[in-house]
């Protein structure tokens, strides 16, 4: 292994605002001793002993962790000093805030979803994998992830940590495919429960700096680490590879300390830069390192990124320099790596150092949970908006598709075509006096010839069975029609229709994300409607459903029904008459059905005049003011039937909703609740 | 001076076959507009055309003599030390701290017709250097060339990503400058690399600060460039390794740029290439199921959408009802009195009864007239013939086939009632021979009943001697039977002829009915041509232009046909 030799190593010559690192590690109890009084006068709340140890600040772990632990740190590290928080009840308050968060459905199309449901994810992770685990365990050791572009030497820096190659380095990029944590062997204990990042899989480290399996953690076990710190090797946040930053994100979220490696190539990269300022604004506690520094130009360079990072508000933060120099089996000379591992043990083994830490990163997770928990919230009304928006639409094309119906009933436009022509048949031919007979004088009602309704008649009704079915048929068919073209419109029924492709599922990410996020759900017994459901394209949705036909059918002719019961129950007919002429009372319904729909015809002279004649005949037979009685009574319950048949039609919609997720209400009040309880505890 | 002559005629060839392709990616767009939206062509893609279109035109208007080659790459690559090598100048600053170089510098070799080129690019003034006086026997074979450095793509300072977006668009040949610390960078594979796939004729790819590495390592990492590039399908990009600070391999990348100077194809290539990228997004547009060629509808669509109309509009019923309205009317003219007089006897009329006397004769006025059609039938119909043709088309055109289809739905059924309307035959009082049958049955009418007389005097008077005096001609009682047959044959003939004449007002109001009937179906067909067929088939014929347009754009067209013709 030869690369260019610049000079003899150099020991960080950028002091870091933070001070030169003590160059004597204090003697180990001595500090956890002297500072334990103080704080503990302080976490007054803490009580001694409880049902669960595990989850309190005082004891660190159960019995045999705690035995394990305690020839290295000393007697009373029981005693150790951590953020002066109540753990249980913010435990509790996390809890209650996760619950919120894993169910809040966030099933439709809308602005900034996809955002939205990798910031659940995010939310969810950070939940898991960190604020948890740290809470419930907060005697393991601090975890620094070494972060960093492609190439900048991570894998190096940590071999370098260790003593010994744990990772694997090379000329290839992205040379780390599986993350390595490295920590003392006595720390391990820690780590291999899957305690830490409870979803990442996690092999032990067999032999050397093999590399696992892709997104297998790789656990190693160093002696040259310092005790009480953990340092994981994560892959690039800049590499070509998708699935390496996503790993990368997750480490960091699960870290207590990030150490940012980057090269003096790069550190003007824009990617660095995203990174540090995610760093600053979730107030990460955060140290960097400047690797690969051209000794010729140390100074210069040292100056220029210490410029960058004042001006970005990194003022108070942690800085070391690895120059440029010679690389012995995958490690850097020891004088170079040891400022770094001196702070880190330093870190780990004075108690002040380690509070700072935990809390800076602990309070700086939980304040972003102050804003970015409100944003989930809206997220959840604004799906719940959307989902109003959506059942609105697919209503509103139902109801102007009834309001038509209405008309085409009430503007005599039915009666043109064949109904039209059936009826110049039927009236015209004489049929329909025929079917009007004398009552026999004096003679008994019953012995009336009984008449078979002509053929005629017959015709007619059956055509205008068919008109009002096509009607019917029809408004539905422009009602599916202008639904669907509302849905398209909105990106939410869109995807709910799968006229385009579910962004969702397509991306290894988002299913991830699925998974996750319905085992979470299982877990909380809760079941994820979300599952399996089958979405009728836009294509089945445009068009009625199937059965439509025959329902329509089924109305009409239960219609024309309630129409012959109404002539023949109502006893309709003006007395006068009545006592002279009998009627068919088929034909009459007829006629009647004819009058109904044809009232009030305006546009068209022929309509007019066909609708003219049986209006004034039954107005003749039943009188002025019945006639629009039963007139009303008539259009009100054909109306009803419609009305019902498009109801079922626009549920196909409704469900189409309801198969995506229930929408709750209350889950964005729950989730406020849940954040303001979080800052409550804290 | 044969050789560079035929590579001139290629070259012309090569920009004339390119105009043609620009000309038929500009009739796509042009199509493409009038059909953007949601299910239509996307916004993104017809600008982005657009923009090429422009770009393309520009550039093959400037200088076509002059090759652009941009150095890219990301911060500390050293893309400006390979631009200070290859100009043999310092022109480009150089610096340890980043980022260096924030605005585009630019060298030309050869200076003439250069400015508008330059100018185009948007270089700087200041940023423009020549290499005209100064050259030697081996820049000779440069001239043409004009070499970019650009900023970084990757650094923090914002503006200078938006320069390097524009003149990766705009240059001729770009060659990406990694170093092996930053190779697999996100930033310039999945910003640049990746859209540029399919462009491997205009990309080469440097590996710089080759010094930094062994013999062996500087392999391994060209193979896992290699591997990187070729699932990033840019299988053909040229490597090369190059060391800026050593002069190692800018031999060979000099070489390269005479290559491509002296072609002077680059610029026809980039832009080529662009065309073939965008095209892929134009074709799913424009693409039928199973190598459907013929997308018009079919010869016997508009008689079955009539049959469909006919429907709609009742033809049947008023063909019934044109023949009731005939019979009826002919049997006051041709009917047997004495059935008709019987027929009135024995009922009683129960409107006049109820003294609806007025409407009694507005229904029996009551006849076949222009009756219209039903909306809902004709909406229906469109609908189920939509559903039949649209779903193999690709998604613009379903939708706006559909739309065609339906452009004149309302006015149809008032167009079929016009149709009906003219086609019924005027409303005739009576036929001639109808009177005639009428005359002939009052003949037979007054024949029975002067033989009912003559039968009833000649009783009286022959057999019962009522009276005398009497010619023979009506006192012979031999003459009885005579005028009993005379009373019988002429009943018996005009209810034979009654008969008869049903039978053939009958046999004609069905062959008028049939007359009407297939005029109407003509006539709706017509209306179904005119209203249907023609707007959807309107629409077909510009996917129609549109798929030809798209094989001209991907050069498949003429071109290809002529290409052999050639070398044969």
């Amino acid at each position: 292994m030869t690369e260019r030799q610049d000079l003899a190593a150099v020991p960080a010559p950028w002091s870091g605002v933070g001070g030169p690192v003590p160059a004597a590690p204090e003697p180990s109890g001595a500090g956890p001793g002297g500072g334990s009084s103080g704080r503990t006068a302080e976490r007054d709340v803490q009580p001694p002993d409880e049902a669960r140890p595990a989850a309190t600040w005082a004891s660190p772990a159960n019995t045999t962790a705690g035995q394990a632990h305690s020839g290295q740190i000393g007697p009373d590290d029981d005693e150790e000093p951590y953020a002066r928080v109540d753990a249980r009840k913010l435990e509790a308050a996390l809890l209650g805030l996760r619950k919120p968060v894993v169910s809040v459905p966030l099933p439709l199309e809308a602005p900034d979803i996809e955002a939205a449901r990798a910031e659940r994810l995010k939310l969810l992770s950070q939940i898991d994998d960190y604020l948890l685990p740290r809470l419930r365990q907060s005697g393991a050791p601090i975890l620094v992830a070494l972060v960093g572009s492609t190439g900048a030497g991570k894998s190096t820096l940590l071999n370098s940590l260790c003593g010994r190659q744990v990772s694997a380095t090379g000329i290839r990029r992205p040379t780390t495919n599986s993350p390595v944590l490295a920590c003392h062997p006595n720390d391990m204990r820690w780590f291999a429960e899957n305690v830490f990042l409870p979803t990442l899989p996690r092999v032990r480290q067999q032999g050397l700096a093999m590399p696992g399996r892709d997104g297998l953690l790789v656990l190693a076990a160093a002696d040259g680490m310092p005790e009480g710190v953990a340092v994981l090797d994560t892959p690039d946040i800049d590499s070509v590879v998708k699935a390496h930053r996503d790993f990368a994100h997750q480490f960091l979220d699960a870290s207590d300390l990030w150490l940012f490696v980057t090269t003096a190539r790069r550190y003007a990269d824009a990617a660095v830069w995203e990174m540090l300022k995610d760093a600053r604004n979730r107030g990460a506690a955060l140290a960097i390192a400047l690797s690969r520094v051209p000794s010729s130009a140390a100074a210069e360079l040292a100056a220029h990124f210490d410029a960058m990072l004042d001006a970005n508000g990194l003022r108070e933060v942690r800085r070391f320099i690895i120059p440029e120099t010679v690389v012995t089996e995958a490690q850097l000379p020891g004088e170079i790596a040891t400022p770094i591992k001196e702070y880190l043990a330093d870190t780990a083994r004075r108690d002040d150092r380690r509070v700072a830490v935990l809390t800076q990163t602990m309070s700086g997770v939980l304040d972003t949970f102050r804003d970015r928990v409100p944003t989930l919230a809206d997220h959840a009304a604004a799906q719940l908006a959307v989902s109003r928006d959506l059942q609105t639409a697919a209503a509103t094309a139902y109801s102007a598709a009834l309001v038509e119906f209405d008309q085409a009933t009430r503007n005599g436009s039915l009666l043109h075509g064949e109904v039209m022509a059936r009826w110049q048949d039927f009236a015209g031919t004489g049929d329909l006096l025929k079917a009007l007979q004398v009552r026999r004088a004096r003679g008994p009602a019953g012995k009336g010839r009984k008449q078979r309704p002509p053929a005629r008649a017959a015709a007619l009704r059956a055509a205008l069975d068919e008109s009002l079915e096509s009607l019917i048929a029809a408004m539905a068919d422009r009602a599916a029609e202008g639904a669907v073209a509302a849905w398209r419109e909105n990106p939410a029924g869109a995807a709910l229709m799968g006229a385009k492709p579910m962004a969702g599922p397509a991306e290894a990410g988002a299913a991830g994300e699925t998974d996750y996020v319905a085992s979470a759900l299982a877990d909380l017994g809760i079941l994820d409607v979300s599952a399996a459901a089958e979405h009728p394209g836009p294509a089945v949705l445009s068009r009625p459903s199937a059965d439509l036909a025959v329902r329509a059918e089924r109305a009409v002719s239960t219609w024309q029904d309630h129409l012959l019961q109404l002539v023949r129950a109502e006893n309709v007919t003006k007395r006068s008459i009545a006592r002279v002429v009998s009627f068919d009372e088929s034909s009459l319904a007829l006629v009647l059905a004819v009058g109904v729909l044809g009232y009030g015809a305006s546009d068209a002279t022929a309509a007019e005049e066909a609708s003219g004649v049986p209006q004034r005949l039954l107005t003749s037979l039943f009188g002025a003011g019945l006639m629009r009685d039963i007139g009303v009574r008539v259009r009100q319950d054909l109306h009803d039937r419609v009305s019902l048949l498009f109801e079922e039609e626009s549920r196909r919609f409704a469900d189409l909703i309801d198969q995506a997720g229930r929408l709750d209400d209350t889950i964005a009040t729950e989730l406020l609740q849940a954040g303001f309880t979080l800052e409550d505890a804290r | 001076m044969i050789g560079s002559s035929t590579a001139q005629a290629q070259l012309l060839a090569d920009r004339a076959g390119l105009s043609a392709r620009l000309a038929a990616l500009a009739g796509l767009v042009q199509i493409g507009s009038a059909r953007r939206g949601t299910d239509g062509f996307s916004d993104d893609l017809l600008t982005e055309a657009n923009d090429l279109l422009i770009r393309a035109g520009q550039r093959l208007m400037l200088s076509a003599d002059h090759t652009v080659v941009a150095l890219a790459g990301g911060t500390g690559s050293g893309k400006s030390s390979l631009f200070n090598r290859l100009a043999g100048a310092d022109f480009s600053t150089v610096g340890v701290t980043r980022p260096v170089t924030s605005e585009v510098h630019a060298c030309v070799w050869g200076v003439s017709g250069s400015g508008p080129l330059l100018e185009w690019l948007g270089v700087p003034r200041r940023y423009r250097y020549a290499r005209s006086s100064a050259l030697d026997s081996g820049e000779q074979s440069l001239s043409g060339l004009v070499l970019l450095d650009m900023p970084d793509h990757d650094s923090v300072m914002g503006h200078s990503t938006d320069v390097v977006d524009r003149l990766v668009g705009l240059s001729d040949l770009m060659i990406w400058v990694l170093d092996p610390q930053k190779y697999a960078d996100g930033a310039v594979h999945r910003r640049f690399l990746v859209p540029l796939a399919g462009h491997s004729e205009v990309v080469a790819v440097v590996l710089n600060q080759a010094d930094l590495l062994t013999a062996a390592q500087t392999e391994d990492c060209v193979l896992d460039l290699r591997r990187l590039l070729d699932s990033e399908n840019l299988h053909d990009v040229q490597i090369l390794v190059t060391s800026a600070a050593t002069g190692a391999g800018i031999e060979e990348l000099r070489k390269l740029l005479i290559d491509a100077v002296s072609a002077r194809r680059a610029s026809a290539a980039r832009i080529s290439a662009d065309v073939d990228k965008i095209i892929v997004q134009f074709a799913p547009y424009g693409e039928l199921p199973d190598g459907g060629e013929d997308v018009r509808l079919p010869a016997g669509t508009a008689g079955s959408l009539a049959a469909k109309f006919a429907g709609a509009a009742g033809v049947e019923a008023i063909g019934d009802s044109l023949r009731s309205a005939r019979e009826l009317r002919a049997m006051d003219y041709i009917g047997w009195p004495i059935s008709w007089l019987g027929e009135r006897l024995r009922t009683r009329d129960p409107v006049r009864k109820i003294r609806l006397g007025r409407l009694w004769q507005e229904l029996r006025e009551i006849s076949t007239g222009p009756t219209g059609a039903q909306q809902a039938e004709i909406d229906l119909a469109l609908t189920q013939l939509a559903d039949e043709v649209t779903p193999p088309l690709p998604l613009p055109w379903s939708r706006t086939v559909r739309a065609a289809i339906r452009s004149h739905a309302d006015a149809i059924p008032a167009a079929l009632g016009t149709e009906i309307a003219a086609a019924l035959p005027a409303e005739r009082s009576a036929e001639r021979w109808w009177r005639l049958a009428g005359v002939g049955q009052g003949l037979l009418l007054g024949c029975a009943l002067v033989g009912l007389a003559w039968f009833g005097t000649l009783l009286a008077v022959g057999a019962f001697h009522a009276g005398s005096g009497l010619p023979r001609l009506f006192s012979a009682v031999v003459l009885l039977p005579i005028a009993a047959l005379l009373v019988f044959v002429s009943l018996l003939a005009g209810w034979v002829v009654a008969l008869r004449s049903c039978e053939a007002v009958s046999a004609a109001a069905v062959r008028e009915t049939k007359l009407l009937d297939s005029d109407i179906r003509r006539r709706m067909t017509g209306v179904a041509h005119d209203q249907v067929i023609a707007p959807a088939n309107l629409e077909l014929s510009e996917l129609e232009r549109y798929r030809d347009e798209l094989e001209l754009a991907r050069g498949h067209g003429r071109a290809e046909v002529a290409a052999p013709s050639f070398s044969a």
